[in-house]
């Protein structure tokens, strides 16, 4: 079939991004990855047997390849009911913390980071807390760091933020303008963006928060295995980790590290230090 | 009786003849026998008559001897007679048994012929059978040639064979599995070429009995052989050529053998070529089997929604998400709130926020407080004028005192409210160059009255350079130094001495008030900056003054920067010190303080002193100190601030500080190489986008291309250079966004200043520039993607300035900042020359800021999408001409918004209660918002909301709550009846804005 992409040149094209570009999507699930490779082609007007010429030739071409296929789907206060839950049960955990270090990993274009902060902030934590929102996409994390949503979005996350419990004005924590609006300054301060690949990179911290939310479903086991791994790692003792609805600790190998707080909610605590 | 010697010789004779003729023919045949008693028969009774004749004869005569002869004679021809018929039947029988004996061994030899062919048919019939069971039942290709080869060797006898099978695509021989040879021997052969090759392009097999030395050897138990035979089988399906067997042999019989594998030949070419149909077969079938195994993946991907049935997948993911929250909206909205916990929450939040009411409560009390005090005290002073004489003294005395207590009051009150202020953080401080020598001379006014009454001797020291100044708030700075002052006039008795100095370190002022007064004791000396906390309870008493002017001092300076101290002997005197920095630190981003060791080089001249964050500037790294001047002249020449390093961490110091639009750099540098720098550079997101130009006499071929822009190699002639800079000047042009700022003094810009200062966001540069000459090139330049007026002082002048530079940037995004606050009138004026106006506030440069970058960022979304960049006018264009319907019983409130909102361009109904707000929205049509107070006669918010609902045409009507501040559970109601949104009163202008325009826009 002409719009298929053989194993063997998605293979091929994943080892120029490795080796050009260092970054390694071969833990992403392959299914998901060849239909967006396959509309990328479309989208950007390229026949998919050039695909790999103009990887190999384009940084320019390779980075908007990258801001379509990694997957920006995200919404402030995005499930309304996790943040309800959250603040019921993790909220006043966090609050025994002098310094409270959270991790956005996969944050995309920062709007579940500014929900953080907004919740931390109604709730008088935030001055004490450190919010590091990190994602593949470099575009995706110069966007969290401007902080400036779409106009059209701000309906929606109004109605979110309704739902999750907020109990001031949304339209306080906005200012809107042309077709954007620009998340607060102060709520934004204590926000850190940065470029971090789960695939590839380190830990960076310990903290006592990590939310993960709707990432890990479009990594192969191996990968999911590596980021869980790496957050067991990067949490304190009785640190929390959040997952996104559909995806679950509990066949991976570090399951026994965690305890389910809440599991419709997919919230995990690690084990806390013996006393 | 005596025989006769005749007949006895007969007798004899007779037997010898039966023995010698009969009993032989009796002996070969049985059949003979009953013919051989006959004859025995006759011959005795021949024998006994002629015995008795003789006998009787002999007895009488021998006259009758003739007579016996006779008779004799006759019976010897009888007897004669029978065995000639004895003989003759015996002749006969020979002759018929020698032919049948001749008949029975050509049967015999026929017999055996035909036994050997049936023995050769069953050899190869077996031979067949064996070789076709070997192609059966194999998986793949491998396994049929090695079953196959295996059963042929061993069956035919021959040590070793390799099967070759074609690559149609290469026309070459592939060897497919071998026996008695390693794999290894055995090469690749093209069609034609070699023994093999040739065989191949025959029919029929081929024998070759001369084996050319050097041949492949066979491998066996016995080491290494050469075969002496070879026989190429080719194996042939109808015309297509499958492969080729090859078998060695050490002599023997090698017809059978050639029979047997011609007849098998076309079987083992149907079963190779069936068996890599099969292995394709296969092979496609794993292509299968993991495309099934990927549909399984993404199945599990998809999750929970439910159908991928459009061609994008992803599209559909996020679409049913979309649904799946629009069912839980539609969940949620049917369960009921849990009211009581949402209070617990509410009241936990105003808990929380009481600390922040009680300074804000502070702060707003001011008015009401100093209302009626101003009141009392203008009356006192009104009174003392006595001017109908009918006071007493004693009453003009106690009114003196009415008026002294009541002015002491207003002063407490306002140093409480300062004081609160302060700590709150709601002081805005306006950042200016402040010359020493003119504070110098202001002290010295404001003070030689008071020394000259106290006979005080008031000196003023400064050893400033001259021209010296320094980055603070110039108001703040005196209000301290006067505070000071006056404690130590308050403090020092008469004919006592006040001394004024001002010092200047490397990089902070010093500021000392000393005094010959009464002094502080050690222990008291903290305290006297804490609040309500003097030396001495009765201190206030005695000298005056609310006591909290240290305080005040004390928390402005720590807000500008610096701190205060005292030094004090009690009894001779006291000196207070005020250490402030030069430069005022970014608040929020925190000052970078040069790491240890990091010397800034002071030996070349550059603009890092006056240097805003993000301003067109060029950081040159450079350890040649006459090539670092030079290139920062041509800098300066082509409109850049210029940041000079002379070492390596020197340089990377500047870039994290300043953030250059752009870096020059030289790799060879002390401290820290230039590779490392760029390494660095590289790797810090807010640092990776700045251009850096390598010019170094290295020739640089280990640096990585993408991590420059460019690299000349010096020496550098000047049109090198010149290269170089529109190089720089391109990249400019195409990645960064252009604000420049208009402004004669700089004054109103400050907070905004201060704002970006503290801003992380890279990416934009901002040009300074008092000179509307200037401004005018630049916009003609098309370098500037939006322009900040700032519109202080004369306001005529600036209108027209504004006009003038409005008609040479038509494109360009005009922002006017005002100074000072606007009547409707003058808003109006400057309207149409701006695309928006940004009046004072405590909020204003963090407004302009967020609509500057707001505004860029519309800007770059629309050049990604390629829209030519018309922007003039469609500012608000979200609001423009938009109705509102405006449900309030509040007149004062009708009239703020409406106003408000039409200055925005934007259509308002109003109506006193909600039963008119819903007569209303049924006549117009147009209403495209509603805003609902919800306390109002006939019909409250919370029934007009749910009546709106109910209408199904307005269902989707956005309808925006007004609720109290202090009725909390209002909001719950307000959803609960169907309210898009609330927002608090009493409203703040740009929060509704804001909000306007996010339930204005289109979906």
């Amino acid at each position: 079939m002409e719009s298929e992409l053989a194993i063997s040149e998605m293979a091929e094209i994943l080892d120029v991004i490795r080796a050009r570009y260092s970054y390694d999507l071969g833990g992403y699930a392959e299914g998901s990855l060849r239909r967006r490779f396959v509309r990328f082609a479309q989208i950007a007007n390229v026949p998919l047997a050039d695909l790999k010429y103009h990887i190999t030739n384009d940084a320019a071409f390779f980075s908007w390849l990258l801001d379509s296929l990694t997957v920006n789907v995200t919404e402030m206060f995005r499930d309304p009911g996790f943040f309800r839950a959250f603040r019921e049960t993790v909220l006043p955990e966090l609050d025994k913390h002098a310094v409270i270090r959270i991790w956005h990993a996969g944050c995309s274009t920062g709007e579940e980071a500014f929900s953080m902060a907004i919740l931390l902030h109604e709730n008088g934590l935030l001055p004490r807390c450190r919010i590091y929102a990190t994602d593949l996409n470099a575009s995706n994390v110069e966007k969290a760091a401007q902080g400036i949503l779409p106009l059209a979005k701000m309906k929606q996350y109004t109605t979110n933020y309704q739902q999750a419990g907020g109990a001031h004005d949304f339209s306080g924590y906005y200012t809107a303008r042309y077709d954007g609006a620009i998340i607060d300054r102060e709520l934004r301060r204590n926000i850190y963006c940065s470029v971090h690949n789960l695939a590839t990179d380190a830990s960076f911290n310990h903290f006592q928060l990590i939310l993960c939310r709707n990432v890990l479903i479009y990594f192969k086991r191996a990968l999911q295995n590596r980021a869980l791994g790496l957050f067991a790692d990067s949490l304190d003792a009785g640190g929390y980790l959040v997952l996104g609805n559909n995806e679950s600790i509990s066949t991976s190998a570090f399951a026994k590290k965690f305890a389910a707080v809440d599991k419709p909610w997919r919230i995990y605590k690690t084990e806390p230090l013996p006393s | 009786m005596a025989l006769h010697p005749i007949a006895g010789e007969c007798a004899v004779n007779y037997l010898q003849l039966l023995y010698y003729n009969i009993v032989p023919i009796t002996m070969i045949n049985k059949r003979f026998l009953p013919w051989f008693a006959l004859a025995i028969i006759l011959v005795a009774v021949v024998g006994i008559t002629a015995y008795s004749s003789l006998k009787q004869q002999a007895a009488r005569d021998l006259l009758a001897s003739s007579q016996s002869i006779f008779t004799v004679g006759i019976g010897t021809i009888l007897i004669l007679l029978v065995v000639i018929g004895l003989m003759r039947v015996v002749i006969v029988e020979s002759r018929n048994r020698a032919k049948a004996e001749q008949e029975l061994n050509e049967k015999y030899d026929e017999l055996n012929r035909i036994n050997d062919i049936t023995s050769a048919t069953n050899w190869q019939l077996d031979g067949i059978r064996q070789i076709k069971n070997s192609l059966m039942g194999n998986d793949t290709l491998e396994e049929l040639v090695k079953s196959t080869l295996d059963a042929l060797a061993a069956y035919l006898g021959l040590p070793c064979a390799v099967c070759y099978t074609l690559d149609t695509e290469h026309h070459t021989l592939v060897c497919a599995g071998t026996v008695g040879v390693p794999m290894a021997n055995v090469h690749k052969v093209k069609l034609g070429e070699g023994l093999v090759g040739a065989a191949a392009n025959r029919r029929q097999l081929s024998v070759v009995d001369n084996v050319p030395a050097g041949y492949w050897q066979m491998a066996s138990g016995s080491g290494a052989a050469l075969p002496d035979t070879l026989i190429f089988l080719p194996l042939w399906k109808k015309d297509e050529l499958i492969g080729l067997i090859e078998f060695g042999g050490f002599g023997g019989e090698v017809k059978r053998v050639t029979t047997l594998l011609q007849d098998m030949a076309v079987n083992i070419a149907l079963g190779i070529s069936a068996a890599r149909l099969q292995d394709i077969t296969e092979s496609q079938r794993n292509v299968l089997e993991a495309q099934q195994e990927e549909l399984r993946q993404s199945n599990e991907e998809l999750g929970l929604q439910a159908e991928e049935l459009m061609a994008s997948e992803e599209d559909l993911k996020i679409k049913e998400e979309e649904l799946t929250r629009i069912n839980q909206v539609l969940e949620e909205k049917t369960e009921s709130l849990e009211v009581a916990g949402v209070e617990m929450q509410r009241k936990n939040d105003d808990l929380e926020r009481s600390g922040k009411y009680k300074s804000e409560f502070l702060a707003n009390m001011s008015h009401e407080l100093r209302t009626p005090l101003n009141s009392v005290l203008i009356l006192t002073a009104l009174m003392q004028e006595n001017k109908d004489k009918n006071l007493t003294d004693r009453q003009l005395d106690n009114l003196r005192i009415v008026y002294q207590s009541g002015a002491d009051l207003l002063n407490l009150i306002n140093d409480v409210l300062d004081l609160s202020k302060i700590e709150a953080g709601k002081v805005e401080f306006n950042i200016l160059e402040v010359g020493i020598e003119t504070m110098a001379a202001d002290m010295k006014q404001a003070f030689t009255a008071v020394a000259a009454k106290k006979h005080i001797n008031f000196v003023i020291n400064n050893s400033t350079p001259a021209q010296f100044s320094i980055q603070t708030d110039k108001q703040r700075l005196g209000q301290v130094v006067k505070n000071l002052l006056s404690n130590a006039f308050k403090f020092t008795p008469d004919k006592g001495r006040v001394e004024l100095s001002f010092s200047a370190t490397e990089n902070a002022l010093q500021i000392s008030v000393s005094d010959t007064g009464v002094g502080i004791p050690q222990e008291k000396q903290q305290l006297i900056f804490e609040a309500f906390q003097q030396a001495d309870g009765a201190t206030t008493r005695r000298y005056g003054g609310t006591g909290l002017g240290l305080s005040i001092s004390k928390e402005l300076v720590a807000r500008l920067g610096g701190r205060i101290g005292v030094a004090s002997t009690p009894g001779s005197g006291s000196t207070f010190t005020v250490t402030l920095p030069l430069v005022q630190p970014d608040g929020a981003t925190g000052t970078i303080e040069p790491e240890e060791g990091i010397h800034e080089q002071t030996q070349l001249k550059d603009d890092r002193e006056a240097l805003l964050p993000s301003q067109r500037s060029l950081l040159i790294i450079e350890d040649d100190v006459n090539f670092a001047r030079t290139v920062s002249d041509y800098a300066a020449d082509r409109g850049f601030k210029t940041i000079i390093a002379l070492t390596g961490d020197e340089g990377l110091f500047y870039a994290r500080k300043y953030l250059p639009s752009a870096i020059i750099i030289d790799l060879n540098l002390p401290v820290i190489s230039g590779q490392h720098i760029l390494r660095t550079l590289k790797a810090d997101s807010e640092l990776q986008h700045i251009p850096v130009h390598v010019i170094s006499a290295l020739d640089g071929l280990d640096l990585p291309a993408r991590h420059i822009e460019a690299f000349v190699q010096k020496p550098v002639s000047a049109q090198e250079l010149a290269f170089t800079f529109s190089g720089i000047e391109t990249y400019i042009r195409q990645h960064y966004k252009k604000v420049l700022l208009f402004s004669a003094d700089g004054s109103a810009l400050q907070p905004f200043m201060k704002t970006l200062s503290q801003t992380k966001f890279a990416g934009t540069i901002y040009d300074v520039t008092a000179d509307i000459q200037q401004a005018l090139k630049q916009l003609a330049a098309a370098d500037v993607d939006c322009l900040i007026v700032d519109i202080n002082a004369d306001q005529q002048l600036a209108l027209a300035q504004l006009q003038q530079l409005r008609a040479a940037a038509k494109q360009t995004h005009i922002i006017a900042c005002f100074g000072q606050q606007l009547s409707a009138a003058d808003t109006k004026q400057f309207q149409p020359y701006a695309d928006a106006l940004i009046s004072p506030s405590a909020q204003a440069g963090k407004r302009l800021l967020d609509e500057v970058e707001l505004f860029l960022n519309h800007m770059a979304d629309n050049k990604k999408v390629q829209v030519p960049g018309k922007f003039v006018g469609e500012s608000d264009s979200v609001l423009m001409g938009k109705t509102i319907l405006l449900a309030d019983d509040d007149m004062r409130n009708i009239y703020a918004l409406s106003a408000l909102l039409e200055e925005y361009g934007m259509h308002v109904l109003t109506a006193e209660h909600g039963r008119e707000a819903l007569e209303l929205l049924d006549k117009h049509r147009e209403v495209s918002l509603v805003l609902m107070d919800v306390m109002m006669p006939e019909m409250d918010g919370y029934e007009a909301m749910q009546a709106i609902r109910a209408i199904p045409a307005l269902e989707e009507l956005p309808v925006i709550a007004l609720t109290a501040k202090a009725m909390l559970g209002d909001r719950e109601k307000c959803l609960a009846a169907g309210a898009s949104d609330y927002i608090t009163k009493p409203v703040n202008n740009q929060q509704l804005l804001s909000l306007l325009r996010v339930w204005l826009s289109a979906k």
